[in-house]
């Protein structure tokens, strides 16, 4: 395609130099915890690369992961858009609106078809397509239309990668996944709430310059999911030594000891944090006195409550628990009474014995 | 009136209380009480482990006492008990369990064990499933006066002889006295020289006592057999003469199942507490000790040891009282291992000694004694039962043990001080 | 898309876990009541010692062994103490397990280190092994034991092997391997009112029983 300008151009164009990029390069690889000679492999892939087209459909969502992309710091999402794709759509950082906006995106789809990018943040109501609709066109229609001529998904956020906030108990707007609706391409879930700025870049860097990462059970790539929060956690070795903050103002939170029992979900939870953090690397959720909330993980919200330990009954237990006491109570009282009445049979049939009646008449 | 299946499950069934659910609730099958086990450690075979001895009942209670046991029931989970389960019970209830108590006190959750083979005696006797030889002596005592058939006579001439060899009088039925004595039949027929022995020490200490004709004697083969309708009228017999004599106390004497049966069970048997105490007579020994009323002189130098019978000690509480007695005149008084409160039953008691088929077994079961006394090599064996001493005398002809075995009533008399006129009574 | 894991985890803690502790606790109380329903006739012989006071020290005394006795069943003397004080250490003493009971009674305790709790779980793996092995092997265990014996062995094992697995990740997914330590523990729960489980709360009554009964002879118990 001739019309499309390579990165190498582009690059000369901007007046980005040699030595930029390979550092970016390298930050890319550091991040996706590749190996530094997978350095050269990606600056050539991204070199000889054309700029990707890239669909950002925005649904039941709170632009919290676009906000949070927008404060990427290596690659920054500057970095991404002028030096590896074409954000062709956009709501929230596009300059068009209404329908010169949903032009770029038809005339986006039109001339890459079947090549261009989805990435998509909130879920999608099916109850009735009405509860969201963008320009009159409900985001199940529009995810459909767009997806079908896309290379691939990204399903940025925990909304759009498993329904998030929006499929919480009791979702009334019938909220799901787009790997709900889309079955025939490939998608890359990217949860979060929001995911963590580098991961989103790193995710889309690592499909532009390598292709589709390596997908767990969740379809979240392994480079960032693949360890549970707890295991990489500073706070850990309090863990083991069985000191706990037992409250958000104790001598134990105070110490700095482990969230556990304040609820923190960094066992169930695969996520970058504990390594990568947030805000070029200054701080992470447990960092900072939280408990994790376990927000990478499907139907976090109704995972038995943020602030309840993973190792407490999560339901009304304590209520159920008393019933039965009395129950058994009752049951006990009633079989004890059988019991008695048994031992009160037997004495009644009870005939005084000499002697000369303990043995059997032969 | 028959001895049948159902008045002996029925027997059983009157048998079970808190105590003996929460003991069938509690096992494990940690089968600890088989390493306590006298029958057991002597032959090492599986089938005396104590808590199987006691099986039957377990059963009854599961299907009749939990509502858990009788839905399991329905579905023919637990099986019912029959005649032949009985009888196959017999031996183990009845041959292989003195009843010494000795798996009641290491069971880890507590069982008594000993206790609910007493009960478990309650159904085999009524389903007719006891010793013949129980049930005969249960027919001599409860038609006559002892389980030995008519001792009336020998009580007489027994007592004639003490009061010639001591010059003591000991009155019969006299009302109003300090206490009634009573005596095992083994005493009167075997061992009466504790008639002279009580004399002299009682006489000494100033106190009054006497015989009651009609209830001289102190066994109760109803605790044995397990027939509680027969224990109780052997015990409302001594608790009528006591009552009627008017005297303070009744002297239990040197054997082990009748204080159980007079003391402990008695009064549940009849359905009140007594008007008058009951006390071993160790036990009065022991307080007229303490007392200054019962003195000794001189010392025995002889290598003496202590049985304590299971009765008495383990199951009765009295462990250092004959041995405060044994110290007053013995020079080389030694204990042997797991003397006390642990101590190995001599294999009689139970009426396992009087149950003739069970007489191999017994004797089996004695090498835990023999083990004891072999390491301490002792002259001579005193104890406080008449029917442990009748056992060791029987057993020690036959395993040719050359030791003597001497009551503990009549040792102390042969060292009693009669000089001292310090105290007492005068003569 | 879900994290079966996870649901499963949920499913064992939310649910599961309300039927085990109904059925547990609505089983013991049943059979506890009708112990104790049944009662038993007053003694009318005047006691010699203290009963209630020797009945309650049974409860405690009880605990340690008989003198002498040790060396003549020392798998289940060792084993068992072994077993029940790792058990113990291990579920009274693991923080996530206090959190439990700070939820459910508002009380909580210091948590010990992984060490101890780890070493106390394996020790009491191992001593589960060899009270499993003499059960085979030893004549009288072997003769007592029945289906349910083992079936005790198993579901006391169960939680052991499936939390020492979850905490130190040594295979499975880890929140899956949580999923199955609780329902393991739910197990226990449930079969608790129905087997020789029960032996861990009628103790206290068969002690004490034991040492009233003795205890108003003056014997020692």
């Amino acid at each position: 395609m001739p019309n499309k300008p390579m990165l190498k151009d582009l690059m000369k164009t901007h007046g980005v130099s040699r030595r930029a990029f390979m550092k970016y390069c390298a930050s890319l690889a550091s991040v996706m915890a590749l190996s530094p000679a997978m350095v050269p492999r990606i600056a050539e892939a991204l070199e000889n690369a054309p700029r990707t087209s890239v669909i950002w459909l925005s649904f039941q969502e709170c632009t919290g992961c676009t906000e949070a992309i927008t404060r990427s710091h290596a690659p920054t999402i500057e970095d991404m858009i002028f030096n590896a794709i074409s954000l062709d759509y956009h709501h929230t950082l596009q300059a068009a609106s209404g329908h010169a906006a949903e032009e770029a995106r038809e005339h986006a789809m039109k001339e890459h078809w079947g090549e261009y990018l989805v990435v998509v943040d909130g879920s999608i109501p099916i109850k009735d397509p009405g509860y969201s609709t963008i320009a009159g066109i409900s985001n199940l229609d529009m995810l459909k239309d767009t997806a079908a001529g896309a290379a691939a998904i990204v399903s940025v956020g925990t909304c759009a990668a498993y329904g998030g906030v929006g499929h919480a108990d009791p979702n009334p707007t019938g909220a799901v996944a787009v790997s709900e609706i889309i079955k025939d391409k490939p998608i890359i879930n990217v949860p979060g709430c929001p995911p963590i700025p580098v991961v989103m870049t790193g995710v889309l860097a690592h499909f532009l310059s390598l292709g589709i990462p390596e997908l767990d059970e969740l379809g979240r790539p392994k480079a960032f999911f693949g360890n549970a929060i707890h295991d990489r956690c500073y706070r850990r070795p309090f863990y083991d030594k069985g000191l706990f903050a037992n409250g958000f103002d104790d001598e134990g939170a105070k110490e700095g000891w482990c969230l556990y029992k304040l609820g923190c979900k960094g066992p169930t939870t695969k996520a970058a944090c504990a390594t990568v953090k947030w805000n070029n690397g200054v701080s992470f959720p447990i960092e900072a006195g939280h408990p994790c909330l376990g927000c990478t993980e499907p139907d976090f919200w109704d995972n038995g409550g943020f602030y309840k330990p993973l190792s407490v009954p999560s339901g009304d237990y304590r209520r159920l628990g008393l019933a039965a006491v009395a129950g058994g109570a009752a049951a006990g009282v009633a079989g004890g009474l059988l019991a008695k009445a048994t031992k009160a049979k037997a004495a009644k049939a009870h005939e005084t014995v000499d002697a000369h009646d303990l043995e059997k008449s032969s | 009136m028959t001895a049948t299946l159902e008045r002996g499950l029925n027997a059983l069934r009157e048998q079970i209380d808190a105590p003996v659910a929460s003991f069938f609730s509690s096992c494990v099958s940690c089968g600890l009480c088989a390493e306590a086990c006298l029958f057991y450690r002597a032959t090492e075979d599986p089938k005396y482990i104590p808590i199987r001895k006691v099986e039957l009942m377990r059963r009854i209670w599961s299907r009749e006492f939990t509502l858990l046991g009788r839905i399991a029931g329905m579905f023919g989970l637990v099986k019912n008990v029959t005649d032949q389960d009985l009888s196959d019970w017999e031996t183990l209830v009845y041959d292989s369990c003195t009843m010494c108590g000795r798996c009641t006190l290491v069971c880890p959750v507590g069982n008594d064990i000993t206790m609910m083979i007493r009960k478990m005696r309650e159904g085999m006797s009524a389903a007719g499933h006891a010793p013949v030889e129980l049930i005969g002596a249960a027919q001599r005592h409860t038609d006559g006066n002892s389980p030995m058939g008519d001792l009336s006579k020998a009580i007489q001439a027994q007592v004639k002889n003490a009061i010639n060899e001591t010059g003591i009088e000991i009155e019969f039925d006299k009302p109003g006295v300090d206490y009634m004595a009573i005596l095992s039949a083994q005493e009167i027929a075997e061992f009466p020289d504790v008639l002279a022995a009580m004399a002299r020490i009682f006489k000494k200490a100033g106190l009054t006592w006497t015989i009651a004709s009609d209830a001289f004697e102190a066994t109760n083969v109803g605790i044995q057999l397990g027939s509680r309708d027969v224990a109780r009228k052997l015990v409302q017999r001594v608790v009528d003469a006591a009552e009627r004599l008017g005297v303070k106390g009744v002297i239990s004497p040197e054997c082990g199942h009748a204080y159980q049966a007079l003391r402990w069970e008695g009064p549940n048997l009849i359905g009140r507490a007594y008007n008058f105490e009951v006390i071993h007579i160790v036990e009065l020994l022991d307080k007229l000790r303490a007392e200054g009323r019962l003195k000794t002189k001189g010392k025995n130098s002889q290598r003496v040891t202590f049985h304590d019978p299971c009765q008495i000690n383990r199951r009765g509480g009295i462990n250092k009282e004959p041995r405060r007695l044994l110290n007053m005149f013995s020079e080389d008084f030694v204990e042997t291992d797991d003397a006390g409160t642990f101590n190995w039953c001599c294999g009689g008691g139970g009426g396992v000694g009087a149950n003739e088929r069970a007489e191999p077994l017994r004797h089996q079961a004695f090498k835990m004694k023999k083990v004891q006394l072999d390491k301490v090599e002792p002259d001579v064996v005193v104890t406080m039962c008449a029917y442990c001493h009748h056992t060791l005398d029987n057993v020690f002809e036959e395993f040719d043990m050359e030791q003597e075995i001497v009551g503990l009533t009549e040792l102390v008399a042969e060292y009693l001080d009669d000089d001292d006129a310090g105290s007492g009574e005068k003569a | 898309m879900n994290n079966e894991a996870f649901d499963l985890l949920m499913w064992a803690r939310g649910p599961a876990f309300d039927i085990a502790i109904i059925i547990f606790l609505g089983g013991i109380v049943l059979r506890v009541v009708e112990i104790l329903v049944l009662g038993r006739k007053k003694d009318m012989a005047p006691p010699k010692g203290n009963p209630v006071g020797q009945g309650i020290r049974t409860v405690f005394s009880r605990t340690s062994p008989p003198e002498g006795l040790v060396k003549f069943a020392p798998i289940t003397y060792i084993g068992g103490y072994i077993f029940h004080i790792g058990f113990f250490i291990a579920f009274f003493f693991f923080a996530p397990h206090i959190a439990l009971f700070e939820d459910a009674f508002g009380i909580s305790w210091p948590g010990w280190g992984r060490a101890i709790i780890e070493g106390a779980t394996a020790l009491a793996l191992l001593a589960l092994i060899a009270l499993f092995y003499t059960r085979i092997s030893d004549p009288i265990r072997r003769s007592l034991t029945t289906f349910d014996d083992y079936i005790v062995l198993i579901l006391s094992a169960l939680p052991l092997i499936t939390g020492y697995v979850a905490v130190n990740k040594l295979f499975g997914d880890p929140t899956f391997m949580m999923a199955l330590h609780v329902l393991s523990v739910n197990a226990l729960l449930i079969a608790f009112p129905f087997t020789k489980l029960m032996h861990a709360v009628t103790f206290v009554m068969a002690r004490y029983y034991n040492g009233t009964i003795q205890g108003r002879k003056g014997a020692e118990s």
